[in-house]
């Protein structure tokens, strides 16, 4: 039984991993298109990937376009999250189901929503437009992720902080903001990972000029077969393993005190 | 002027009364008990006088100061919480310091004043512990420290022993009672135990559902309760309901279970109430003493230093006895025949 349950674990890893693998194992092959066990050894795809104006560039809007959302989302997910869970708001469930609606929202849809929106205010093809639309669609981790480690918050910390003499800012920064921090930062790793990640609405609000990463890779594999992409799928998956597995050991592990 | 008054203080919350008219002056120096089971408002009352509350109506005054609409960090008032609410990032110094800082109290006075607090609570090799490496005991310390580093006009507790163990417990009264000495300063505390109250302060004030049922030293308020409800909730107290009526030429107090009873205080009305007396104030006696009441032991108990009989008389009343166990005093058995009586000045008369 336990041998079952041991074969069938593996299996499942295999499952999800084993795609991953093979992606970056292509990546390192001589071949001129993605080859399974690769053949040859080479890192010239790499060097195709940085040595390409419009792929570079398209790191470079994706970078920016998701640390710009993800300071504004960390901010609004944050005092939403504090004001959700803290103060008795009228209507409090509705504001809270409107602040999570943008992950229930197929995302076609809402694609289509912010472009009408954004038609009207003359914001799309614009830097501003897509920071808002990111903002819009990433918020809502933040706000998750907080709202979990206000829960655990003794509230009588801030009374105490109070009580002995400490205004809003310094209850604030001083005891509420470093008790939050785990739940702020892993929001904000998340919603940096959900907006540079983001195809379908950005596809819709991008004009030529601000053709991020996802779209960029869209478009070159549908003309292009080369290992280029498997080459920095190869770099987000290592710079993600790089930010998120200390994030994830430091803040977001269970703890035992 | 007092040094704390509280002026028909009142709270309600919708349609719920969580306090009202409530009225106290506390003297300097004085350490003052509110004892009440819970949702009698006790904390409530706290948590105004601290600033978290706002009273619907009545005013907090502090030192001449009349502080009801002032904000909680702008009140020098110290209060212990419950669960201590010491801040987990910070060391023990670096909590000490919170409130000192907030004070703005330049950093040489705040060092010496951290220090001085920590060995008066007796915790100076522990500044650089964190909240979790502390016990209990040591976390209340803490706790208190943090608040006396302040100078409080006032110092709140909020059934601050209810999280330790019971020898840790009655220990601490000893200990908060001996700092609040030592530093002078006036105290409320919070409690729902009625020993606490008892051996701890110098005055209680018994509250129940939101308003004060008496006011008193310990003694008074066990020797003298004013109503039922506080002869019932603080220790154990037998209840005759009745009314006096007068019979050849002295006074008898005749029960609604038919009982009558020759032995009345001194200042019993002629109105109906209720006469309460201690167990520890009755006695057996022999058949011939006057005005003594026959019955049965139903139960004999075990208590330690003392016995507890449970006595059931003619008229089906049923009366707790509690006899010290003394050299010479022996000890009755279930079924005994017995008489018993209590000095008329032991037993008190309560307007039901």
């Amino acid at each position: 039984m336990r041998i079952l349950l041991r074969l069938l674990n593996a299996a499942i890893l295999l499952y999800l991993l084993a795609p991953i693998f093979v992606v970056m194992a292509t990546a390192f092959g001589a071949s001129a298109y993605p080859l399974f066990p690769p053949e040859g050894l080479t890192l010239k795809w790499f060097h195709q990937f940085w040595s390409t104006p419009e792929l570079r560039d398209a790191l470079r809007i994706s970078a920016t376009l998701s640390a710009t959302s993800t300071a504004f989302a960390t901010i609004i997910g944050t005092f939403s999250a504090l004001a959700l869970v803290r103060y008795r708001l009228p209507g409090k469930t509705a504001i809270s189901a409107v602040l999570l609606s943008p992950i229930l929202f197929p995302a076609v849809v809402l694609a289509l929503a912010l472009l009408i929106a954004l038609q009207r205010v003359g914001l799309t093809q614009t830097f501003t437009g897509l920071v808002a639309a990111h903002t819009l669609l990433i918020t809502p981790f933040v706000v998750r992720l907080v709202m979990a480690s206000l829960a655990e918050f003794d509230p009588s910390l801030e009374e105490a902080a109070q009580n002995l003499g400490a205004g809003w800012w310094r209850t604030f920064f001083r005891i509420t903001l470093p008790l939050i921090r785990p739940g702020i930062l892993a929001g904000a790793v998340f919603a940096f990972i959900m907006s540079f990640d983001e195809l379908v609405v950005t596809l819709l609000l991008a004009g030529p000029e601000l053709q991020t990463l996802p779209i960029r890779i869209f478009n070159y594999v549908q003309y292009s077969s080369d290992p280029t992409i498997s080459a920095i799928s190869t770099c987000l998956i290592a710079a993600w393993l790089a930010i998120g597995i200390p994030v994830y050991t430091r803040f977001l592990s269970v703890r035992h005190s | 002027m007092a040094y704390l008054t509280l002026r028909k203080l009142k709270k309600t919350y919708g349609a719920t009364v969580a306090v009202e008219d409530f009225d106290l002056s506390v003297e300097a120096g004085e350490f003052v008990a509110l004892l009440g089971p819970s949702g009698c408002g006790k904390t409530t009352t706290l948590r105004m006088i601290a600033g978290f509350v706002p009273p619907t109506s009545g005013e907090i005054w502090i030192r001449g100061a009349d502080v009801t609409a002032l904000p909680a960090h702008r009140r020098n008032v110290g209060l212990v919480f419950q669960n201590y609410a010491l801040f987990p990032h910070m060391t023990v110094r670096a909590n000490i310091e919170f409130g000192l800082n907030a004070h703005h109290v330049d950093s040489a006075q705040a060092d010496e004043r951290v220090r001085s607090v920590l060995a008066l609570v007796g915790l100076s090799s522990h500044e650089d512990r964190f909240p979790r490496e502390l016990s209990g005991g040591q976390q209340q310390r803490v706790a208190l420290a943090r608040v006396l580093a302040l100078k409080p006009d006032l110092l709140l507790f909020d059934e601050p022993l209810s999280n330790l163990d019971a020898k840790l417990r009655v220990q601490m009264r000893q200990e908060i009672r001996r700092l609040q000495r030592e530093v002078g300063v006036t105290a409320l505390f919070v409690t729902h135990d009625q020993e606490e109250a008892m051996t701890m302060a110098d005055r209680i004030v018994v509250l129940d559902r939101g308003r004060i049922a008496q006011v008193g030293s310990p003694a008074e308020i066990y020797d003298r309760p004013q109503t039922r409800f506080v002869a019932d909730f603080i220790g154990i107290s037998n209840f005759f309901e009745g009314a006096p009526f007068p019979a050849a030429g002295r006074s008898l107090f005749r029960c609604t279970s038919g009982l009558e009873i020759g032995i009345l205080p001194e200042n019993a009305p002629g109105a109906a109430g209720v006469l309460a007396v201690r167990p520890e104030k009755i006695e057996f006696v022999s058949a011939d003493a006057p005005h003594s009441l026959p019955g049965i032991i139903r139960q004999a108990m075990q208590l330690g230093s003392t016995m507890e009989y449970l006595i059931e008389l003619g008229s089906g009343d049923r009366v707790i006895v509690h006899e010290q166990k003394r050299p010479r005093v022996t000890i009755r058995q279930t079924g005994e025949q017995v008489r018993i009586t209590w000095h008329p000045a032991d037993s008190v008369f309560l307007q039901s």
